[in-house]
């Protein structure tokens, strides 16, 4: 077992300077292990996105510091890949072009990048859709290209950025399982942001709960349901509890 | 394929009701009633002997071809220039902040006020009239390319930098494709510039060519000659017209559209 935290917040603080100053994120401290999945929950206009975006290399902070692996982050990073909420997979490019783009931008060779991208497609249930565009299939299908595309680049840590909020409420839910089997397989420190409570506890490890704007960590909640986990899990007492406690949380000012 | 026959169907009539009025009022008898003379309105016979005059002596085909090499030259090197120029503004601020200036300032100027200006400079020949193309077109393109690498959407470019993008990987392979649309409605614009420049610049100074054909044919006072250079140029651009279509439904398979435009 790995002890050493994977990604390292540490005294984060974020304005953006407009007319005057908005402080959008205050002092953020979290740590996250390797091979966790980790969410953030806080109501909407708290700088989840904002967080997310300097973890990924995007921004840089006002103070305090990301560290993955040991280093500060400076910048994006392959072995940091962000899944964005909007539909972000090329259109341009077939399913397969799609997940071979970051193993292209590698230099990996033509065989090599067969064999992976042949894996995850398969991995993300996509197997058959190789040569389509991405026009030709639904929203769903997309992020599992997104997904695919995602993991294989061959990053460490997945940063996710809503990236079931566009769907409608029954793929969103299938896609939260897909995830999980997923993530079952092919164990990568996930950081999920989400405003959706049930979304956060159903995938995650421990759910970060930000206060509203400006954004400080409120409460860390573990979420100790067994895994795997299957759908029915939301429809248990346990489950509605901790979804009960986490709505309180952030109905509660400051 | 029933629907392909209903359209013939009306092209036949449409183009019939024309070509019999137009008959009408060219006779001698009737057209006299309003031109001195009957080459200014001249009746379906002349035209046609005309055309087969042109055919015959070769002219047509010349000139054709005289028009096609100018415009084709033009085009392609107005349209390789604007497109680098375009990508590069597009991509490097420093660039675009130090030429950008000169593109606003020559771009709204037409390019037919700058005939005269280029005749001085590089005389009445070849190069004149392939530049003054070469001109027009690489504005258009310029400017179209400019747009599309400014509106590639973020997110695509955020997606392909964190999954290890070069800025090589990231030009070639994302914001190349993305700008296509741009690029290519930029080039069919620049399709009517060229058009209406080449006829200019051949009005101006030329012995061959299909816009010599109507200034030759106004100076003789021949309508039928006119006609015929109209026609070779309408049916030469539309020619250009399609062909671009067809790349551009190539090249832009992947959008989601919303059924074809004309």
């Amino acid at each position: 077992m790995n002890l050493k935290p994977k990604i390292i917040v540490r005294n984060l603080f974020m304005s953006f300077k407009q007319e005057k100053e908005i402080k959008v994120l205050e002092n953020i401290n979290f740590e996250i292990s390797l091979n966790e999945f980790v969410s953030i929950i806080g109501p909407s206009g708290c700088g989840k996105t904002t967080l997310l975006r300097i973890i990924a290399g995007f921004l840089k902070p006002t103070k305090g510091e990301v560290i993955c692996d040991g280093t500060t982050v400076k910048g994006p990073s392959p072995s940091r890949v962000v899944v964005f909420q909007k539909d972000a997979v090329f259109p341009w490019m077939s399913v397969r072009q799609n997940v071979e783009f970051g193993l292209l931008a590698k230099g990996v060779s033509q065989e090599e990048r067969t064999r992976i991208s042949n894996y995850f497609i398969e991995l993300v249930g996509l197997k058959g859709f190789e040569d389509n565009l991405p026009k030709t299939l639904s929203g769903g299908m997309r992020k599992r290209v997104d997904l695919a595309r995602a993991y294989a680049a061959g990053p460490e840590i997945l940063l996710m950025d809503e990236p079931f909020g566009s769907l409608d409420a029954q793929t969103k839910s299938k896609m939260q399982e897909e995830l999980l089997k997923i993530w079952e397989r092919e164990k990568r420190t996930i950081l999920f942001i989400t405003h959706d409570i049930s979304e956060a506890l159903y995938l995650s490890d421990r759910v970060i709960v930000l206060t509203s704007r400006p954004g400080k960590t409120k409460k860390i909640i573990k979420v100790s349901l067994p895994r795997p986990r299957k759908n029915e899990l939301k429809f248990t007492p346990e489950f509605a509890e901790l979804e009960r406690e986490v709505w309180d949380l952030i109905q509660e000012k400051i | 394929m029933k629907q392909q026959k209903n359209t013939l169907y009306y092209w036949i009539v449409s183009y019939g009701i024309t070509i019999t009025i137009y008959s009408i009022i060219s006779l001698p008898q009737i057209s006299i009633l309003f031109f001195p003379r009957p080459e200014i309105l001249p009746p379906v016979t002349w035209v046609f002997k005309k055309v087969c005059n042109v055919l015959v002596s070769g002219l047509l085909f010349r000139s054709t071809i005289r028009s096609l090499e100018r415009m084709t030259s033009g085009y392609i090197i107005g349209g390789v220039l604007g497109v680098s120029f375009g990508l590069l503004l597009g991509w490097s601020k420093k660039v675009d902040y130090m030429i950008n200036p000169y593109v606003q300032l020559i771009r709204p100027i037409p390019a037919l006020a700058l005939i005269p200006l280029f005749t001085l400079w590089f005389g009445i020949g070849e190069v004149t009239k392939i530049l003054l193309i070469v001109e027009g077109v690489f504005f258009v393109t310029l400017i179209s390319t400019y747009e599309g690498v400014k509106k590639v959407p973020i997110v695509y470019i955020e997606a392909a930098r964190c999954l290890g993008a070069s800025n090589h990987l990231l030009l070639q392979k994302v914001v190349i494709p993305a700008a296509v649309p741009y690029i290519l409605s930029g080039f069919r614009v620049a399709l009517a510039t060229a058009w209406a420049i080449i006829v200019a610049a051949e009005i101006v100074a030329s012995k061959e060519g299909l816009g010599y054909l109507i200034i030759a044919g106004s100076n003789h006072v021949d309508a039928s000659l006119i006609y015929v250079g109209i026609m070779g140029i309408g049916f030469l651009a539309y020619l250009f017209d399609k062909v671009t279509r067809l790349i551009n439904a190539r090249l832009t398979v992947w959008m989601e559209t919303r059924g074809e435009g004309e």
